[in-house]
C-alpha cells in the first residue's frame, strides 16, 4: 500500500514534473518575456524572450528589492533605477496583479528596451503567495507607431493652424433613418474661431445647426450632407451668409471647399469680405478715374473748341479787317491819282511829290492787305491732298515767275539768276497751296540772288523713310544765322526797303507747309547764300490728280 | 452828286449801280465817264432801292416801269436788301429776266461766285484793291456790256 502509494506519490510527482517541464516548454513558446520568481524573490523560470528582452540570464543572486538594480530596469527615459515601490513584480509578491507601462530595460550590450510590465501573484492552496509571474513584451514598436502617429498630429495641426482660411473636421450625425441629420465639430482651427466668434471649447462636440441655423435655409447644410452622401467635393465663391455672430445678426460673404472625409466632412472657408471691400474700392477708384479722365478729356475738348473758335474768330475778324481796309485805301489810292492825272496843274511840285507818295505807300498797304487775306486764307481753306508731280509743279512756277521779275524785281546790275531745277520726288499735298510754297520760296531766292555774280537758284530733293524733303538754294545775299528763328514770323524782314517785299511769304509758306504736318527751316551765311528747306510726310493721297 | 460831272445831255438811264460805299460809286462812276458812259448812270445805295427802281415804285414811281436800263452793277454786300435777293427778284419777274447783271463785289469768295451764277449773274467781277485796276476794270466792263453785248430788243 505504501509502496503504492509511494509510487503513486512517485508517479504524482513525475506527473508534476511533466505538468510543469509541459508548461516551461509553452512558456518557452510564447512571444512574451516571461520571468517567474518564487515567494522569496529567487529567479525561478525566464523563458527564452525574457532572456533576450532582458539581455542575461537569471541572476541567481538577484533578490528584492535589487531586482531593478540587477537587471538594470529603468524608469523610461532616464537612468533612474525603477523604484521597488512602483514596481509590479513587488506588488506581485505581495499579492497584488499589476501593470506597469513607464520602464526599460538596459541590456549589457547598452540597447535599451522599452517595455510594459504585468505581473500576478500565483497562490498556493492555502491563499499564500507561491510565486509571481511577471510578463512584459518591447514596446518599442508601439512607441514608434505613436511617435510618428504624434507628429502627423503635430504637423497637420501646425498646417491647419497656420492656415488662415477656417479649418473643420465634422462628423456626421445620423437619424434613425441613417440620413444625415447634422454634422458634429470634431476640430476647428483657430481661424475658423475667429471668423465664428466662438472659442474652441464653446464649439468643439456641439454641432453645425446648433450653433449657426442659418445654414439650413442658406443650403449650405444640404451641400455638406451631399458632400458627405456623394463623396463629390463642394467649391462654391462668394456665398452671401447671414448668421448670428457674438450675439448680432451679421451677413457675410465666404468661399467655401468641403470634401468627404470617413464618415463626415472637411470643410475650410475663406471671409471674402475684405476681398469684396478691396474690390468695391478698386471699382470706385477705377469709376472715379475714369469720370475724372472723361473730365479732363471734356475740358480738353472743350478748351480745344474754345481755341478753335477763337483761332477762327481772330482770323475771320483779320480777314474782314483786311478786307474792309480795302475800300476806303482804294479811295484814297484813287483820289491821289485823279488828283494827279487831273488837276496837277494847280500843284506844285513838291505837292506833286507828296501825292505820288501817297500812291506808293497806299500801293505797299494794298500788297500788305493782299498777302495778309492770302495768309489768312491758308488758315481757313481746307487741305485737299493729291499726289503732286513737284518738277512739273516747279517748273510751271519758275515760268510764272520770268515776267514778274522782268517787270519788278530784276535789278538793273545783272542778269536772271540761272533757276535749275533737279528731278524731284514727288509728293502727297495740296496742290494749290504747295504751289504757293514754291512760289514764295522760289521768288526770294530770285529776289535775293539777282544782281550776284553768277546768281543761280538750285531745286533738289531727298527722301527719307517718312519725308520727302526740299530745298532751294541760292547764293545771293543770305542772311545772319542768329535770325534764322525769326524768319517764318510774320512782317518779318531781315532785309530793308532795297528788297520789296511785305514780310508775310514766309509765313505763308510755313502755315501751308504746316498744315499739312510737315516743317520748315532755313540755313544762310552773310552774303554766302541761303537754303529753305521744307520736310512733307510721306503719306497716301485722298485723290490722284 | 450821281451824274453831277457829266456835260451830255441826261437821257433813260442806261446803267443802274448798286453800290452802298459812296467812294466807290463814285471812281466807278468816274471810271465809266473817261469812257463817256458816266451820262446814263443811275446810282442806288442799297437793294430795296435798286428794285424800287427797276419796278417804278416809291420814290422812283414817276418812272416809266418800261424803260429798263441795258446792265445792273449790283455789289453783293448792301443794306435792307442784299444783292443776292435782288438778283433773285429780277429773275423771278419775267419783265426783267433778259436784264444783264454784272456782280461787282470786293468778295472773291468761291461759295459767293457760285451763289451769284446759280441765281442767274450775267457775270462777277471783283473788285480791284489797286486803284489802276480797278479803274481798268470798270471801263473794260462798261465798254464791253454798253457797246459790245447784244440784248433782244424785246427785253427793253
Amino acid at each position: 500500500m505504501a509502496a503504492d502509494s509511494d509510487r503513486a506519490a512517485v508517479r504524482e510527482q513525475a506527473n508534476l514534473q511533466s505538468v510543469e517541464q509541459t508548461a516551461f516548454r509553452f512558456l518557452d513558446a510564447v512571444p512574451v518575456g516571461i520571468f517567474i520568481t518564487a515567494a522569496d524573490g529567487q529567479p525561478y523560470y525566464a523563458n527564452p524572450e525574457a532572456v533576450r528582452l532582458l539581455g542575461r540570464g537569471v541572476l541567481p543572486s538577484a533578490s528584492p528589492p535589487d531586482l531593478s538594480e540587477s537587471y538594470q530596469v529603468t524608469v523610461r527615459g532616464t537612468d533612474i533605477p525603477y523604484p521597488a515601490e512602483r514596481s509590479s513584480l513587488i506588488a506581485a509578491l505581495a499579492g497584488h496583479t499589476t501593470a506597469t507601462d513607464d520602464a526599460a530595460i538596459r541590456r549589457p550590450d547598452g540597447t535599451v528596451v522599452p517595455a510594459e510590465i504585468w505581473s500576478a501573484p500565483l497562490t498556493g492552496p492555502d491563499g499564500s503567495v507561491e510565486f509571481a509571474i511577471t510578463a512584459f513584451v518591447d514596446v518599442s514598436g508601439r512607441l514608434h507607431a505613436e511617435e510618428a502617429l504624434q507628429a502627423v498630429q503635430e504637423q497637420f495641426h501646425a498646417s491647419v493652424e497656420v492656415l488662415s482660411d477656417g479649418f473643420a473636421l465634422f462628423s456626421a450625425v445620423r437619424d434613425a433613418g441613417g440620413r444625415i441629420a447634422d454634422f458634429r465639430y470634431e476640430y476647428i482651427n483657430e481661424a475658423a474661431c475667429r471668423m465664428d466668434l466662438r472659442t474652441r471649447e464653446e464649439t468643439v462636440g456641439h454641432t453645425l445647426i446648433e450653433l449657426f441655423p442659418g445654414c439650413v435655409p442658406a443650403g449650405l447644410f444640404g451641400a455638406y450632407a451631399e458632400v458627405a452622401g456623394t463623396g463629390e467635393p463642394l467649391v462654391r465663391e462668394d456665398v452671401d451668409y447671414e448668421d448670428v455672430y457674438g450675439g448680432r445678426r451679421v451677413a457675410r460673404a465666404f468661399d467655401i471647399r468641403a470634401v468627404k472625409l470617413s464618415d463626415g466632412i472637411m470643410v475650410t472657408w475663406r471671409d471674402v469680405a475684405e476681398r469684396r471691400q478691396a474690390q468695391e474700392l478698386l471699382a470706385r477708384q477705377a469709376a472715379e478715374l475714369e469720370r475724372a479722365a472723361a473730365e479732363l478729356e471734356e475740358r480738353v475738348r472743350s478748351r480745344t473748341a474754345d481755341l478753335v473758335r477763337s483761332n477762327q474768330e481772330l482770323e475771320s475778324f483779320g480777314y474782314s479787317v483786311a478786307h474792309d481796309l480795302r475800300t476806303p485805301l482804294r479811295a484814297i489810292q484813287g483820289y491821289s491819282q485823279i488828283l494827279l492825272d487831273e488837276h496837277a496843274g494847280q500843284l506844285d511840285e513838291d505837292g506833286q511829290a507828296l501825292l505820288r507818295d501817297v500812291g506808293r505807300y497806299t500801293g505797299r498797304m494794298s500788297e500788305l492787305i493782299d498777302d495778309l487775306l492770302a495768309l489768312a486764307d491758308v488758315g481757313r481753306r481746307d487741305v485737299e491732298c493729291a499726289r503732286i508731280n513737284m518738277t512739273a509743279l516747279t517748273e510751271s512756277v519758275v515760268a510764272d515767275l520770268r515776267p514778274t521779275l522782268a517787270d519788278g524785281w530784276r535789278p538793273a546790275v545783272d542778269g536772271w539768276p540761272a533757276i535749275v531745277v533737279s528731278g524731284l520726288a514727288g509728293a502727297v499735298g495740296d496742290p494749290a497751296l504747295i504751289r504757293q510754297v514754291w512760289a514764295n520760296l522760289l521768288s526770294n531766292a530770285v529776289k535775293f540772288s539777282a544782281g550776284q555774280p553768277f546768281a543761280e537758284v538750285s531745286v533738289t530733293s531727298e527722301t527719307t523713310a517718312d519725308e520727302v524733303i526740299y530745298h532751294v538754294r541760292d547764293n545771293g545775299v543770305g542772311f545772319d544765322m542768329a535770325h534764322a528763328g525769326e524768319l517764318f514770323g510774320t512782317f518779318h524782314r531781315l532785309h530793308g526797303a532795297e528788297f520789296a517785299g511785305t514780310g508775310i511769304g514766309l509765313a505763308i509758306v510755313s502755315r501751308i507747309v504746316g498744315r499739312h504736318g510737315g516743317r520748315v527751316w532755313a540755313e544762310g551765311h552773310v552774303n554766302g547764300g541761303a537754303c529753305f528747306s521744307f520736310a512733307l510726310p510721306v503719306r497716301q493721297p485722298v485723290s490722284e490728280v | 452828286m450821281p451824274g453831277s460831272h457829266d456835260t451830255e445831255p441826261a437821257g433813260p438811264a442806261e446803267i443802274l449801280l448798286v453800290e452802298d460805299e459812296p467812294s466807290d460809286a463814285d471812281l466807278c462812276q468816274r471810271a465809266l465817264a473817261r469812257k463817256h458812259l458816266a451820262s446814263r448812270i443811275t446810282w442806288v445805295k442799297d437793294g430795296a432801292d435798286a428794285l424800287d427802281f427797276l419796278s417804278a415804285r416809291g420814290q422812283w414811281a414817276g418812272r416809266d416801269a418800261a424803260d429798263l436800263p441795258r446792265l445792273v452793277l449790283l455789289d453783293l454786300k448792301l443794306p435792307r436788301v442784299n444783292g443776292f435777293e435782288v438778283l433773285r427778284q429780277i429773275r423771278a419777274d419775267l419783265r426783267l429776266t433778259g436784264l444783264p447783271v454784272v456782280v461787282l463785289t470786293s468778295s472773291a469768295q468761291e461759295g459767293d461766285i457760285i451763289e451769284s451764277y446759280q441765281l442767274g449773274a450775267n457775270s462777277y467781277i471783283t473788285k480791284p484793291v489797286d486803284f489802276a485796276s480797278f479803274q481798268h476794270t470798270i471801263e473794260e466792263t462798261g465798254l464791253y456790256w454798253m457797246t459790245l453785248n447784244q440784248v433782244p430788243q424785246t427785253s427793253r
